[in-house]
């Protein structure tokens, strides 16, 4: 069987070889008597290389590859969603930096309002405080301005007294003294 | 490898030294001779060293693979996206099968570019077997799971009825031919190539013998140029072998062709 078979294909291969030498000088592709044994050998170490292949390096590849493919997908999984919770974190503290904005703006303003109108109350108060006392100043000077001119009066008439006193010996009477000295206050005054 | 210069005299160092088969242990049963020759040895090699380099690789089993491990998922996801992109979905059970054919004849080819070793895919014997069991896979496949159907495969559809009698007979020699056209393909160009290398190194000896030692190193120079032509045909030979073995199990899977 197998020496029909390769007659049959060293038929073949000479009718196709154009080279025609390669024919006559006694090709080693064409020995019928080596086909059986090259045959024979192909098919014991190819089954063996399939056997080989199929029951242990191809397992071992496909194992690998899987793997791998499965971790990729969990790691992607995985940084899908980390990405999504990061945003989502950013999200947050996006709105709570401006909401904290938000407070620190509103409390800077009420703090301003506060401080202002604790000023303008203690202006105020001060203010008051000020004008009570100028006005009770005023009084008092006013006050002591009159017991002074009071005083100069009295001075005034028993300086006159003593004087005529002293140069007429005439006693003058005490209440046309006192109303000579407060007119000629009077008209010192004006 | 060593080769027995004495059988062959002057043949033995023409450019088809090369691809004499040597026994190197004389194994005879029932009348067949099973030896153990430099061509099996090789295959041998080329098992364990595809054994070596993607068990080796696969070792560590990494989700981040070293370069290593990194060329071995490449070349699974090379052969993968070939079955994928020619068969479909239906195609990942002969992955295994597509997988280690495209192995096989890759480390064939490119074990043979190494300096005195031998090139097993070189040899129509062996082209021609993996051919056939492809052949023969492909059309069991085929009439196991469309039966009668399948012979719908030799009438192409949209061809005027008058033409039939004229396509149906191309159709079945075309598909005939396809084990012969597989297994020729490779194993002329892998032939072609070794024998190209070999006369062009032979020319550069002849060269220096016949005092023309100057033009010597245009010879080597074609060698250095063409060997790095070879590892390119090495490669796109395996691939082709297995391509086109997909077309033809996308063919015997699905019948819309």
């Amino acid at each position: 069987m197998a020496r029909h078979f390769a007659i049959a294909c060293g038929l073949a291969g000479a009718a196709l070889i154009p080279a025609a030498a390669f024919a006559e000088s006694n090709m080693p592709q064409l020995r019928v008597e080596t086909f059986a044994s090259q045959v024979f050998w192909l098919v014991v170490t190819f089954s063996a290389l399939y056997v080989v292949i199929s029951q242990v390096v191809l397992p071992q590849v496909r194992t690998t590859l899987r793997a791998r493919e499965t971790r990729i997908g969990v790691d992607r999984e995985q940084a899908d969603e980390l990405r999504k919770e990061a945003e989502a974190a950013h999200l947050r503290a996006s709105e709570a930096l401006a909401a904290a904005r938000a407070d620190n703006d509103r409390l800077l303003r009420e703090a301003h309002e506060r401080a202002a109108a604790a000023f303008r109350a203690e202006t105020q108060r001060l203010q008051a405080a000020l004008d009570n006392e100028r006005v009770e100043a005023e009084a008092r000077i006013q006050a002591s301005r009159m017991a002074a001119l009071q005083n100069a009066e009295a001075a005034a008439a028993e300086l006159v007294r003593s004087l005529t006193t002293t140069l007429t010996s005439v006693q003058i009477d005490d209440a046309a003294l006192s109303g000579a000295v407060a007119q000629a206050a009077r008209e010192n005054a004006t | 490898m060593a080769t027995d210069n004495s059988a062959n005299g002057d043949a033995a160092h023409g450019p088809l030294e090369q691809f004499e088969i040597v026994t190197l242990e004389s194994i005879q049963i029932g009348g067949l001779d099973l030896s153990f020759t430099n061509s099996a040895l090789w295959m041998l090699i080329a098992v364990a060293t595809i054994a070596v380099v993607f068990g080796g690789g696969m070792r560590r089993r990494a989700i981040i693979p070293g370069r290593w491990q990194a060329a071995v998922e490449l070349t699974y996801q090379f052969v993968a996206n070939m079955l994928q992109d020619n068969v479909g979905p239906q195609g990942a059970r002969y992955f295994p099968f597509i997988f280690t054919l495209f192995l096989f004849i890759l480390f064939g080819n490119l074990l043979g570019m190494i300096p005195y070793s031998f090139t097993y895919t070189s040899h129509i014997a062996v082209t021609f077997a993996m051919a056939a069991v492809v052949f023969v896979g492909v059309t069991v496949i085929g009439l196991a799971r469309h039966g009668v159907r399948f012979l719908s495969l030799f009438v192409p559809s949209g061809v005027p009825v008058v033409l039939i009698p004229l396509m149906v007979p191309i159709e079945i020699i075309s598909y005939f031919v396809r084990p012969v056209s597989l297994s020729l393909r490779l194993f002329a160009n892998m032939m072609a190539g070794h024998t190209m290398l070999k006369v062009f190194g032979g020319f550069a000896g002849l060269l220096l013998s016949a005092g023309l030692g100057f033009l010597a190193p245009v010879s080597v120079i074609l060698i250095v140029a063409l060997t790095g032509f070879e590892l390119l045909v090495a490669a796109i030979q395996a691939y082709v072998f297995a391509v086109l073995s997909c077309l033809y199990l996308s063919d015997a899977l699905d019948l819309h062709h």
